[in-house]
C-alpha cells in the first residue's frame, strides 16, 4: 500500500509507491519496449485487459468505425487508491499520511500511433472536455484538495505506454510546486491588490519578445525565468483560477492553441519527449489558510516542458537550474516554426 | 555574459547561459559514455589543455588531484554584481566561479575504487577551495557536488567533482535554511540533531555510523537508495572541518558510495554538500551534510510540475539492502571486487 512522508525539513511531500518498483521502465537500467500493438492493453480490443471504465466518448465523428473515440480507466497500477481512506499519524519527528487519492488514465484515441500532431481539434476538445468532467467529479470526493493532468510524450518525459495517453491525480494534499505558486501569488496579491499572472500576461502581450501565440481567449509565452530550454506557458487571458470553469468556446480556442504550440515544438525540435501539466488552483477543500482566497490572486496556466536538458547534480541541490537557452530566443524560434506550420 | 533571472511567482533564480548551443536530448544512453581516452582532457599529459591550475597536491611530478576552471562555466568571474528590473520581472549578471576538482589521475579510477587516503585527498580539497572563495565578498553560497553517470548529468568520465560559487542563496537551500530555523524555533533543537538521535536509535534506516559521521537513507528520500550523511556534532559549515574529523568523513563518504555501487550496480548519482551560505549572517540552527541521490528512476511530468516525487523503493528496503553489502579492500587499501576465493556459487549481479 502506497504512502506518504514529508521531508522535515522543506515540508514537501513524497509518495512511497513500491508496488511500482516491478513496472517496466521505471528505471533507466531497463529502457521500454517499444509497445508492439497486439500487446498494447489500450487498443481496441483490449478493454476487458484494462481496468473498470470511467468512462467513454464514442467514435462516431473524428474515428468512424472505431468503438470508441476516448476512453478513461482507472490505472493499472495507481500511485494512490481510495479503498483505505486519509489517516494521518506520525513516526517520532516524523508526519506520514496514507496514501489515499485517485489515480485515472485518460486514453487519448483508439489509434495506437495518434498524438497531437494527428488529432483533429475537434478531437482535442473532446480530451478537454474529458478532462473537466473528471475535474468536476473528483473534486467532489471527500478530502481531495488538488487534482495534476500530466501528459508525457517520448521517453525522457517519462511514459510507459506508448499508446496516447494522460493521467490525472487527484491528491489529498496541495503539493509543493502548486503551493509555492500560490504563496509567490498571494505575496504579490497583498502587495499590488493585482494578480500576478494578469500582470506577466499584460506585459508580455505588450513586450512580445518572448510571446509564441495568442488567440481571443489565450495566450502562450515563454516563462522569463523558465527553468528549461523551449519551456512554454499557454494561460487564458482573463483571470480564471481554475481549469475546470472553462466555458465552451474557451474550449474551442484553447484546443486550437494545443495543437498549434504543441505541434510548433515538435517540429523546431524534432519531436522531443515533452511533458505538459495543468495548475490549476487547489479545491476549496484545501485547507491551508493562505488557500483561503486562492480564486483571488491564482490564475491556471499550463506548463508544457520539453525534455532537452538532464539536470545534475547542481540543480538538485541548489533548486537553481541552468537553462542554455535564453527564452526571447526560444519564443522567435517558436513563433516562426508556428507560421510556417499554419502556412502548410 | 550568463544572466541570473528570478522566477516572479516561485522566487526561484535561474542561471540564463544562453550561448552554449543545445545539448542533445537524453535518449537511452550508456551511463559512462565510450570515450576514448585520447580525448579525455583531464588525463595526465593533456594538462596544457585544461584552464589554469588552481590548485594541485602532487607526489614528486605526478599530480593526484588537480582543481581547474571549468571550461564551459556556468558563471563568469569576472565583472560586477549589477541588479536590474524589467517590468515586473528581476535580474541580475551572472557572477560566479566554477571549478572542476579533478579527483583521480586515472581514468578508469572511481568510488568503486578509492582509498581512503584517496578520498581524503579529494575532500580536502572541497575544503580548501571553499575557504578560498569565501574570501571573495560578492559570493553567498558554494556549492560542491559530484555528478557520476550520463543520466546524471555527467559528461566526462574522468572522476570529478565541481564547485560553483553563486552570488545569491540556491532556493532549496533557503528552504532548508528556514525549515531548520522554524523547527529550532518551535522546539528550541536541531532538526538534524534530532533526526540522527531518531535515526542512530531506530536503525531502520541506518547504513553505517563512525565515531564523527552517520550515513542513513532518509525518512521521505525523494529517489530509490538515497542517502545522507551527517556530522554527529553540530556545525553549520563544512569549511570549519577539522584534520581529523575529515578523514572519518572521508570514510563515510568512501562506506556510502562505495555500499552503492556495489549494491546496484555502478548507478548514475549526484552527491551534493549542503553547508551554511558564506558571507551572511551566520546560520547557527542549520547543520552541514551530504545528499546523495541516484538517478535510476526518470522523473516525469508529475515530479517537475508538481514538486512532489515519487519513489518506488521505501528507505528502510534501501538501507536494508546497502547493510548487508560488504567491502573488500586490496592490500593497498584500495576497494576491489569480491576476492574470488570467496565467491558463491552463483553471483546475482
Amino acid at each position: 500500500m502506497p504512502e506518504f512522508r514529508r521531508d522535515p525539513i522543506t515540508g514537501a511531500w513524497v509518495i512511497f509507491s513500491p508496488e511500482r518498483a516491478g513496472r517496466p521502465g521505471s528505471f533507466v537500467k531497463n529502457p521500454p519496449e517499444q509497445g508492439l500493438m497486439p500487446d498494447c492493453p489500450f487498443c481496441p480490443g483490449h478493454e476487458k485487459n484494462t481496468p473498470v471504465e470511467i468512462m467513454h466518448f464514442p467514435g462516431s465523428l473524428e474515428y468512424p468505425g472505431r468503438p470508441w473515440a476516448l476512453r478513461v480507466i482507472d490505472d493499472n497500477q495507481p500511485l494512490l487508491t481510495s479503498t483505505h481512506g486519509i489517516h494521518r499519524y506520525g513516526e517520532g519527528m516524523y508526519d506520514l499520511m496514507s496514501g489515499f487519492g485517485f489515480h485515472e488514465l485518460v486514453v487519448e484515441s483508439p489509434i495506437h500511433t495518434d498524438g497531437y500532431l494527428t488529432y483533429l481539434e475537434s478531437h482535442i476538445r473532446n480530451i478537454l472536455l474529458a478532462y473537466q468532467s473528471r475535474f468536476a467529479e473528483l473534486g467532489r470526493q471527500e478530502g481531495i484538495q488538488q487534482i495534476l493532468i500530466t501528459r508525457n510524450t517520448g521517453r525522457a518525459g517519462g511514459p510507459y505506454h506508448i499508446h496516447p495517453h494522460s493521467h490525472i491525480v487527484a491528491l489529498p494534499i496541495v503539493p509543493k510546486r502548486i503551493f509555492e505558486e500560490c504563496l509567490g501569488c498571494l505575496k504579490y496579491y497583498k502587495f499590488k491588490e493585482r494578480c500576478l499572472y494578469c500582470d506577466i500576461i499584460h506585459q508580455e502581450t505588450v513586450d512580445r519578445s518572448r510571446l509564441v501565440l495568442e488567440n481571443e481567449e489565450f495566450v502562450a509565452f515563454c516563462a522569463y525565468a523558465g527553468r528549461f530550454p523551449y519551456e512554454v506557458v499557454i494561460t487564458p487571458k482573463a483571470h480564471w483560477s481554475r481549469f475546470e470553469h472553462i466555458r465552451p468556446n474557451e474550449i474551442a480556442l484553447l484546443a486550437q492553441m494545443l495543437k498549434s504550440v504543441l505541434t510548433a515544438v515538435k517540429r523546431h525540435l524534432e519531436s522531443p519527449p515533452l511533458s505538459f501539466i495543468f495548475h490549476t488552483a487547489p479545491t476549496p477543500q484545501a485547507q491551508q489558510e493562505e488557500l483561503s482566497c486562492v480564486t483571488k490572486y491564482y490564475h491556471w496556466h499550463i506548463e508544457i516542458i520539453p525534455k532537452l536538458t538532464r539536470t545534475a547534480g547542481f540543480e538538485w541541490g541548489s533548486g537553481f537550474y541552468i537553462n542554455p537557452v535564453l527564452p526571447e530566443v526560444a519564443a522567435r524560434a517558436l513563433r516562426e516554426s508556428c507560421k510556417s506550420t499554419a502556412a502548410v | 555574459m550568463p544572466e541570473l533571472r528570478k522566477d516572479p511567482v516561485t522566487k526561484r533564480w535561474v542561471i540564463i547561459v544562453g550561448d552554449r548551443g543545445l545539448p542533445a536530448f537524453a535518449a537511452d544512453e550508456p551511463n559512462h559514455p565510450q570515450q576514448d581516452r585520447d580525448v579525455c582532457p583531464f588525463c595526465p599529459g593533456k594538462e596544457p589543455g585544461t584552464p589554469p591550475e588552481i590548485l594541485a597536491y602532487r607526489d614528486g611530478d605526478q599530480w593526484l588531484v588537480r582543481v581547474v576552471a571549468n571550461k564551459f562555466p556556468a558563471l563568469i568571474i569576472e565583472g560586477i554584481l549589477d541588479r536590474a528590473g524589467d517590468g515586473l520581472y528581476d535580474k541580475m549578471s551572472g557572477i560566479g566561479a566554477h571549478e572542476v576538482i579533478i579527483e583521480h589521475p586515472s581514468h578508469s579510477a572511481s568510488f568503486a575504487t578509492y582509498s581512503v587516503r584517496e578520498v581524503e585527498r579529494i575532500v580536502w580539497s572541497y575544503r580548501e577551495r571553499s575557504r578560498d572563495l569565501r574570501k571573495d565578498p560578492r559570493f553567498k553560497y558554494l556549492l560542491v557536488f559530484k555528478n557520476s553517470g550520463r543520466p546524471a548529468g555527467a559528461s566526462l568520465s574522468h572522476p570529478h567533482s565541481q564547485l560553483i560559487a553563486t552570488p545569491v542563496i540556491p532556493k532549496r537551500v533557503i528552504e532548508e535554511l528556514n525549515g531548520a530555523e522554524n523547527y529550532f524555533h518551535f522546539r528550541e533543537r536541531c532538526v538534524y540533531c534530532d533526526m540522527l538521535r531518531q535515526e542512530t536509535a531506530s536503525k531502520r534506516r541506518l547504513v553505517f555510523e563512525n565515531e564523527r559521521f552517520v550515513v542513513f537513507t532518509p525518512f521521505a528520500s525523494r529517489f530509490p537508495f538515497e542517502l545522507v550523511i551527517l556530522p554527529k556534532m553540530h556545525s553549520s559549515d563544512f569549511a570549519e572541518t577539522s584534520d581529523s574529523d575529515l578523514r572519518l568523513f572521508a570514510i563515510a563518504l568512501r562506506e556510502a558510495m562505495g555500499r552503492l555501487i556495489r549494491a546496484l550496480g555502478d548507478p548514475p548519482y549526484n552527491y551534493i554538500l549542503h553547508t551554511s551560505p558564506v558571507n551572511g549572517s551566520p546560520h547557527e540552527a542549520y547543520h552541514w551534510h551530504v545528499e546523495i541521490i541516484t538517478r535510476m528512476t526518470r522523473v516525469a511530468g508529475f515530479e517537475w510540475g508538481s514538486g512532489f516525487y515519487v519513489n518506488p523503493v521505501s528507505p528502510e528496503e534501501a538501507c536494508r539492502r546497502l547493510s548487508e553489502c560488504t567491502l573488500y579492500e586490496d592490500a593497498d587499501g584500495h576497494l576491489v571486487e569480491r576476492p574470488d576465493s570467496l565467491l558463491p556459487a552463483k553471483e546475482s549481479r
